[in-house]
């Protein structure tokens, strides 16, 4: 178990240190003098020069990457040119609000889609298949931000049983708290249901096609017996594995909900950012991502065993 | 012939053509001709609902919805099949380059994609944007840049396992260079799961290439966009309602043409899914 552990943790390594080569590179890709914008529009050349030596600006290439991984790793994001505050604090303050949509999200099309796609598996190409996979394809052709606007203005507007813009922390208060995630989840939702739905379908398909389960079958177990006992756990780790790659495109996902209902999240961060054209935040919600991904991944790469135990240690 | 093979019995796929071939005519009338000018403000006639002379009625500015989709068909089509297209080229061309060569450039190139592949797409496609600059092209790059890496590894594993087949033998033995055997013989052979999944991936763009423009990343205003045309739907939804459905029914119908047709598509070139 260590050593798998040790090796997987050796693979995720050079994937961190290369996604923070390529954000550096891109940071460096931006057309014009950093330096200059933290300054503004004061006509002092002196200034420049000095928030260019501040910044590492005037040292080579190398330098300025050695200086830039060594702030980070110490958890030096660098500075918000917008409001002035650590990115590292705006980060950690915005990041529960997305953790809390997209966590809830999965949850619940979780415990919807992997029954809902092992049971499609299992009548394959009967008439509730077909109507599983055509839900699942129809949820797939209704984007999020559509879903959401058309919640909005049916419950929130018109009938006025949900608020429509705003947040409330469900530590401060759970019930306004909820309320508040109601719609975001929901619109969520859809999408995640379907992905997980065909992803648990097709796992299942896949299991259900071996050997072992025909001779169970052949000894005469029952169907329940079967399903649930030989074919459903095997099937269930293929399905992790998508649950953890989902997770972190759910994080780019919930960016247009966020903005939609005005959520104080990561994706309304980095959007905001991008118009104010504030660099260091778009760099470190970018780095902070590829870093909960890959642990995110890491973490569902440690837990397969527990769940397919012909994944040898 | 392979038409109809492909056609009969897949009612998906009728229903996924059908749709798709009525949104590229309708991309190409927007070209062409629009009934009225999808820019031109009239006060007047804003927020009236269809009717025989404003089919899909008009919108906050008195603009005409039905023009303004019509031109945003041709605007989040092109996008999304420049992108993929952008995607598929490099794709393709480092795919097939790393598998052939194999060794320390492939595993090197392998290294690098799955750093690009550990920020999530669109999130990714955000950040060349916050670089490149929103509109038209930095949609396409951003997307096409984004969608590189899972063509790429498509192609470079179908590459691997042709590498080693008798036919690609025969052609070094014959005498023909690499390039000639790379652009002859292997490269054809892996356009089936490239197919496959330049559909999806068409999906997959048009979706993103609206929400960027619902964010206002995309073509700048006042040009139409589906995105964009449902972005400034949101204050006016409540009062009228259609300035909402009907760009979110051009998305949603065009995203099931296309999954609906990927879907068979994939049916009919990859037997394994067939489950017969």
């Amino acid at each position: 178990m260590l050593s798998y552990s040790l090796r997987r943790l050796a693979l995720a390594l050079p994937t961190l240190l290369l996604a923070g080569i390529l954000v550096f590179a891109l940071m460096r890709l931006v057309p014009g003098d950093p330096a200059l914008m933290f300054v503004g529009d004061v006509d002092d050349p002196e200034a420049v020069i000095r928030k260019r030596a501040e910044l590492g600006l005037d040292r080579s290439l190398i330098e300025q990457f050695l200086l830039w991984s060594g702030s980070i790793l110490s958890g030096d994001l660098g500075t918000s040119v917008k409001t002035g505050s650590p990115v590292a604090t705006e980060i950690a303050e915005s990041f529960p609000v997305t953790a809390q949509i997209v966590l809830i999200a999965t949850f619940l099309s979780s415990i919807i889609a992997i029954p809902l796609g092992m049971i499609a598996a299992w009548k394959q190409n009967s008439s509730l298949d077909v109507g599983i996979v055509g839900f699942t394809t129809f949820c797939l052709s209704i984007p999020s931000f559509w879903m959401a606007v058309i919640l909005l203005t049916m419950f929130g507007v018109n009938l006025g049983w949900l608020p429509t813009v705003g947040y409330v922390s469900m530590t401060e208060n759970l019930l306004e708290g909820a309320l508040y995630l109601i719609m975001p989840v929901t619109a969520l939702l859809f999408t995640e249901l379907a992905t997980l739905t065909r992803m648990s379908r097709a796992s299942t398909i896949d299991v259900l096609r071996l050997d072992y389960i025909t001779h169970a079958r052949a000894k005469g177990l029952g169907e329940r017996t079967v399903l649930w006992k030989h074919a459903f756990p095997n099937a269930f780790a293929p399905t992790l594995t998508v649950l953890g790659l989902l997770l972190g495109h759910l994080l780019g996902g919930v960016v247009v909900l966020e903005t939609m209902f005005s959520l104080p999240g990561m994706g309304r961060l980095m959007i905001g950012a991008i118009f104010a054209r504030d660099y260091p935040v778009v760099q470190g919600v970018l780095l902070f991502i590829v870093m909960l991904y890959v642990v995110i991944n890491l973490a569902v790469d440690l837990l397969y065993p527990a769940f397919d135990p012909r994944v040898k240690l | 012939m392979i038409f109809q093979r492909f056609f009969r019995k897949r009612i998906n796929a009728k229903i996924g053509a059908l749709l798709l071939s009525f949104f590229i005519i309708a991309a190409l009338i927007g070209t062409i001709a629009t009934p009225y000018d999808p820019v031109l403000m009239d006060i007047r006639a804003r927020l009236k609902p269809p009717s025989s002379e404003h089919w899909f009625g008009t919108d906050q500015f008195g603009r005409d919805i039905l023009s303004r989709l019509l031109v945003g068909a041709r605007e989040s089509l092109t996008i999304s099949f420049m992108s993929v297209l952008c995607a598929l080229g490099l794709g393709v061309t480092i795919g097939a380059a790393s598998g052939y060569r194999g060794g320390s450039f492939d595993r090197g190139t392998m290294a690098v994609l799955d750093a690009v592949m550990a920020f999530p797409g669109l999130l990714l496609a955000l950040g060349i944007i916050a670089v490149a600059g929103p509109g038209k092209w930095g949609v396409v790059t951003a997307l096409g840049l984004a969608y590189t890496p899972g063509i790429t590894r498509v192609v470079r594993s179908t590459v691997l396992s042709l590498r080693e087949r008798e036919f690609i033998d025969a052609s070094r033995a014959l005498g023909n260079s690499d390039t000639f055997t790379l652009l002859r013989h292997v490269v054809p052979n892996c356009m089936t799961p490239v197919i496959v999944m330049g559909t999806s991936l068409f999906a997959t763009a048009l979706l993103s290439e609206s929400a960027l423009a619902f964010l206002g990343l995309g073509v700048p205003p006042p040009n139409p966009t589906w995105g964009g045309m449902l972005a400034e739907s949101k204050q006016f939804a409540s009062t009228a309602i259609w300035i909402a459905i009907f760009p979110g029914v051009a998305i949603s119908l065009t995203l099931l043409g296309t999954n609906l047709f990927g879907d068979a598509l994939r049916d009919h070139l990859d037997p394994r899914m067939n489950g017969q």
